[in-house]
């Protein structure tokens, strides 16, 4: 039956070869025209090499399985990829992706974000070139908080103190998805504990510090967070945090530009995650990058375009136009230089999806129903070691 | 058993189509009564309305003397047997049988000892296991007999039982019914397009066209003194000879023959004779046109004058040419507007004192 | 040179059978052959996608694996739960609507929009009915007194499936409906007008003469939405993603992540083989319980 709709779904397949000799990109929607904009230069720059992007859905993980259908039909799909931290060691490697570590110059070396370009690596070698970064923070209503948390306590005591009838202290994302395992990361971090060594496998998820994370967490529902909170994704936060009706909102940094333009624009502001009082705080690794496909017949047009794109001018375009921040240190906002110092990336594991479904599937048991924090707890740990055993 | 009485039946259907048409009608206790007519005459309608399955727009039935209006299907104690046998495909014919003295409450001994009964005397014993689709034509139509006999009910209803049952078998079943009717001593309303059904199994006949009688007797007086044209070509095989001729003071000219009808009229009228009313002996010379074998006899297209006579003889013709012979009191006469027979009041006195 | 005749003969009449059965085999043997072969290979990231023989080890897993069974366990609450509601409200509705005539006609059509919606567009719209703040289910109970707060029904597992069940029986009930009436116009009047005379109440019409017509119907649509239930994917993907903890992940949702997202063809296809096995087994169980007393045609 699934082969079926999945033979039925290649054969409807995105454009591949295309008649123009166009490369092509599957990308989010472009809302704000700003990618258009960006290939409409560079085809300007470079007349020989036409750029066909594809606007696929908005979930992320939709235009994952796109990407993977598109290579596992194994005729020539898209000749760029435009990346998620999370997919690349997937994607590298099953092989789909080439190696671009030699193409970079040692100035990009040393102007992109580390662990933005840690996060495009696996083994060793470079597949993806960081184009904006992403890092989870606590957003809060400076007309009420007077001096902003720093400690998990803090957010708690807060939070119960400026809430009432029409507003939650805090707001975060509990539904079972990825958006659930960047959230825990940042709490399980925040108490300094850790979710998986990525270079020895080791699986941390039954230690004290994890239990802590969780019970932490599933305290807030219906006491400082709304009981739907386990059904959110970030725009149903935003939505409720714009209209006031939050106190504090976990969330990306793509919220600021938003937040700025709504009811209580001038009464919001930012801070780090919180985290326990002898720990540091900790934010959550995201960010999308280019790669070039190892299926593409056309290398180097290919990488010119990636260089194009991910080139400084370009990032701040990016910036300004859609709020995403800038890969590269040198040009890195202020205000966000103490968030994305703090970022920290995610397993970069080929196994990955399925060791966050794991995590995702029992911190939402625990968190909607009957397992306590600490058998569900074990029971990740124990599923997450069998899949990285069993991947030896 | 019970007397059956219509009133002035009338049924206008919602598209403002009359399907009956003050239809009165008596049926004694015990009397067997069919209804023949041609298809979309009204007379399943009819049937339906004393069953209480439809209901009359105009005038009252009356079942053994009570009016059966306002009571439903299931109080009135009548049985249907229908053309499709409405048997129930998921029982088998026991429970078929059974269903309606089930749904009676009667106790278990008594519903098996009737069931015994019924099957005994309609031969269905070895079926009473069997589901309805497990059987032929013939014997479903028993096991529907079977099912309207177990009830006991004061008036049988027959909607056309053995219409879909090929020639042969339907010809033995006609006759097994007429024994069952004498048997039971029922009231039995019987509908049915055969006329050879209708007068073979009924004390009387009523014929019915368009909605309205034509005309209600025994057998024998639709055959000998038909009320009009429609009843003298439906009832009797061959059909009856019907041609326009002159009448002058009575006497009626065919060829080079008068024939004295007896009767005291002049102008042009609609003459009916039977084929078998024609003898063949000295009198009109006539052609013949075509022969037609019967098997015990012979039909023969006979021309007096060019106008075509059906002739129904037991011998084949020798010749080419013949001689026929009418009987004067053979030859009916019918109004060639109205159809009406114009001797009808005077011979029906005759013929039944 | 008769046989050889006859040999010509029976290749042409082979070749009319050629382009049916080409297609037949495209999308239909092929994908079933393929999967079965895949079941026991080892195709995944850690072989490189490279075939390796792998036995019976990929059933090996299934046996002992939780979330196999957690994943059949929802789909089984959720098949037995909606297909019966479904049920209980196609034949209700097509009941009531056969006594409506001829503005019945109008209803039924008005019911069967649901059913000719794409699936993954009703489970967008019943996402909004279910939101918690601004969501139409909470409003309409709110404003009838069944509840005094808001629910967060995707937030809790067994609201989340109430809700997946709600916007599926939403959908599928329609075409319920529609076969049960098809039905009950197939039914003689002269079956009904019998047991009018017999002394039948309407609840013996419905026992005696509905039911036992319906019967083949009713396991038409119930097979149909049985099977359709089974494959249970765009309401659950949108609706919930599987959880919250995974309560409502369903087989195919699982078989989904199996292949697409963790790209285990080996043990996806072994997923796939066996929930096609229990289908086909709960399709004769039900062809010879509801069947075996009445076949159709007759």
């Amino acid at each position: 039956m699934l082969w079926i709709a999945a033979a039925f779904i290649l054969s409807l397949r995105m454009p591949g070869a295309n008649p123009e000799g166009a490369l092509s990109v599957l990308m989010e929607p472009d809302g704000t025209g700003t990618w258009r904009m960006l290939i409409a230069q560079f085809e300007k720059e470079n007349p020989d090499i036409p750029i066909q992007m594809v606007e696929g859905p908005p979930a992320t993980n939709a235009r994952e399985d796109l990407y993977a259908a598109s290579f596992l039909s194994g005729k020539a799909g898209f000749d760029i990829v435009y990346c998620d931290v999370v997919w690349t060691a997937k994607f590298a490697a099953a092989g789909w992706l080439r190696d671009l570590t030699d193409r970079l110059s040692r100035q990009d070396l040393n102007d992109f974000l580390p662990q933005e370009l840690e996060a495009g690596s696996y083994k060793g070698r470079v597949y993806r070139i960081p184009a904006f970064t992403d890092a989870g923070m606590l957003y809060y209503r400076k007309d009420l908080v007077e001096s902003p948390p720093v400690t998990f306590d803090d957010l708690e005591r807060q939070a119960r103190q400026l809430q009432n009838g029409n507003r939650w202290g805090f707001l975060w994302q509990g539904k079972q998805y990825e958006g659930l395992t960047t959230v825990f990361l940042e709490i399980l971090w925040g108490f300094g504990g850790e979710w998986i060594d990525a270079k020895t496998k080791q699986v941390y998820l039954d230690s004290r510090e994890a239990v802590k994370a969780l019970e932490f967490l599933k305290k807030t529902i219906g006491t400082i967070s709304p009981p739907a909170v386990t059904s959110y994704i970030e725009e149903d936060t935003r939505t409720l945090f714009q209209a006031g009706r939050a106190v504090f909102l976990r969330n990306w940094p793509y919220v600021w530009t938003l937040v700025r333009e709504s009811p209580v624009k001038d009464k919001v502001a930012f801070v780090p995650m919180v985290h326990a009082p002898e720990e540091s705080s900790a934010a959550t690794l995201g960010g999308w990058g280019f790669a070039v496909s190892e299926t593409s017949s056309r290398v180097e047009d290919a990488w010119k375009f990636v260089k194009f794109i991910t080139g400084t001018e370009q990032m701040k375009v990016m910036y300004e136009r859609m709020g995403r921040i800038p890969s590269r240190r040198s040009l890195v906002p202020a205000e966000f230089v103490p968030i994305i110092e703090k970022a920290r990336m995610r397993p970069a594991i080929p196994e990955y999806a399925q060791a966050s479904d794991i995590l995702q599937r029992w911190v939402s048991a625990a968190l909607t129903g009957r397992p306590g924090c600490e058998e569900a707890l074990k029971k990740a740990a124990e599923e997450t070691r069998a899949l990285l055993g069993h991947a030896k | 058993m019970a007397s059956v009485r219509l009133v002035n039946i009338s049924r206008r259907f919602p598209d403002g189509s009359l399907a009956l048409s003050n239809v009165s009608l008596e049926v004694e206790d015990r009397e067997v009564v069919t209804i023949l007519g041609p298809s979309g005459c009204g007379k399943s309608t009819l049937l339906r309305i004393i069953a209480g399955l439809d209901h009359p727009t105009g005038g009252e039935v009356w079942i053994n003397g009570r009016p059966a209006a306002g009571i439903p299907p299931r109080s009135r104690d009548v049985a249907m047997v229908f053309q499709s046998y409405a048997l129930y495909p998921h029982m088998n014919c026991y429970q078929n049988l059974a269903l309606n003295l089930v749904l009676k409450k009667v106790p278990r001994e008594e519903i098996d000892r009737r069931v015994r009964e019924t099957a005994e005397m309609l031969e269905i014993g070895d079926l009473l296991d069997k589901k309805p689709r497990e059987l032929s034509g013939g014997q479903r139509q028993r096991i529907a007999l079977g099912r309207a006999l177990i009830r006991n009910p004061q008036v049988f209803l027959f909607d056309e039982p053995l219409s879909n049952l090929d020639a042969l078998l339907r010809e033995r079943v006609r006759h097994e019914l007429k024994q069952l009717f004498a048997r039971i001593q029922a009231t039995v309303i019987y509908v049915t397009h055969d006329q050879v059904e209708a007068t073979t199994l009924a004390d009387r006949t009523v014929v019915l066209d368009r909605g309205v009688i034509q005309q209600a007797g025994t057998p024998e007086t639709l055959y000998r003194m038909p009320a009009n044209t429609f009843v003298a070509s439906f009832i009797g095989s061959p059909a009856m000879n019907l041609i326009d001729a002159r009448l002058e003071a009575g006497k009626l000219r065919i060829g080079e023959r008068q024939i004295d009808t007896g009767l005291d009229a002049s102008g042009i009228f609609r003459i009916g004779v039977r084929p078998e009313a024609i003898r063949i002996a000295d009198g009109m010379p006539a052609k013949v046109a075509l022969v037609e074998n019967l098997g015990a006899r012979f039909l023969i297209e006979a021309r007096v004058d060019g106008v075509p006579l059906m002739v129904l003889a037991d011998e084949r013709p020798a010749a080419d040419s013949l001689q026929l012979q009418i009987d004067p009191k053979d030859i009916h006469v019918f109004d060639k507007e109205s159809g009406k027979n114009i001797r009808s009041a005077l011979d029906s006195r005759r013929i039944h004192p | 040179m008769r046989k050889a005749r006859g040999i010509v003969r029976n290749l042409q009449q082979a070749g009319w059978y050629l382009p049916a059965g080409i297609l037949l085999f495209l999308v239909f043997v092929y994908p079933v052959l393929r999967t079965l072969v895949l079941s026991f290979l080892h195709v995944n990231l850690e072989s490189g996608f490279q075939p390796v023989f792998a036995g019976l080890s990929n059933f090996g897993r299934l046996v002992s694996d939780t979330r196999f069974y957690r994943s059949m366990q929802a789909t089984l609450v959720f098949v037995s739960v909606s297909v019966l509601l479904e049920f209980v409200l196609g034949l209700a509705l097509a009941l009531a609507l056969e006594q409506l005539k001829r503005s019945g006609r109008f209803f039924r059509t008005l019911l069967l929009i649901p059913w000719t919606l794409p699936t993954a567009i009703i489970a967008i719209l019943w996402m909004w009915f279910f939101n918690d703040q601004y969501g139409a289910v909470n409003d309409l109970l709110l404003r009838l007194n069944v509840i005094e707060a808001p629910v967060a029904w995707l937030a809790q597992p067994r609201s989340a499936m109430a809700a997946i069940i709600l916007a599926d029986v939403w959908k599928a009930f329609p075409f319920v409906l529609i076969v049960l009436v098809a039905g009950i116009q197939a039914i003689p009047r002269e079956m009904y007008e019998a047991l009018e005379i017999d002394g039948g109440t309407y609840w013996h019409k419905f026992r005696y003469v509905t039911l036992p017509h319906l019967l083949p119907f009713i396991f038409v649509a119930v097979i149909f939405r049985i099977i359709q239930a089974f494959a249970v994917f765009d309401l659950v993907f949108v609706l919930t993603g599987g959880g919250p903890g995974g309560k409502t992940e369903t087989i195919s949702v699982y078989s989904y992540y199996t292949f697409l997202r963790y790209m285990d063809f080996g043990y996806g296809s072994a997923l796939v083989l066996v929930l096609a096995g229990l289908l086909a087994l709960i399709g004769w169980t039900l062809y010879t319980l509801l069947l075996r007393h009445y076949e159709p045609g007759r």
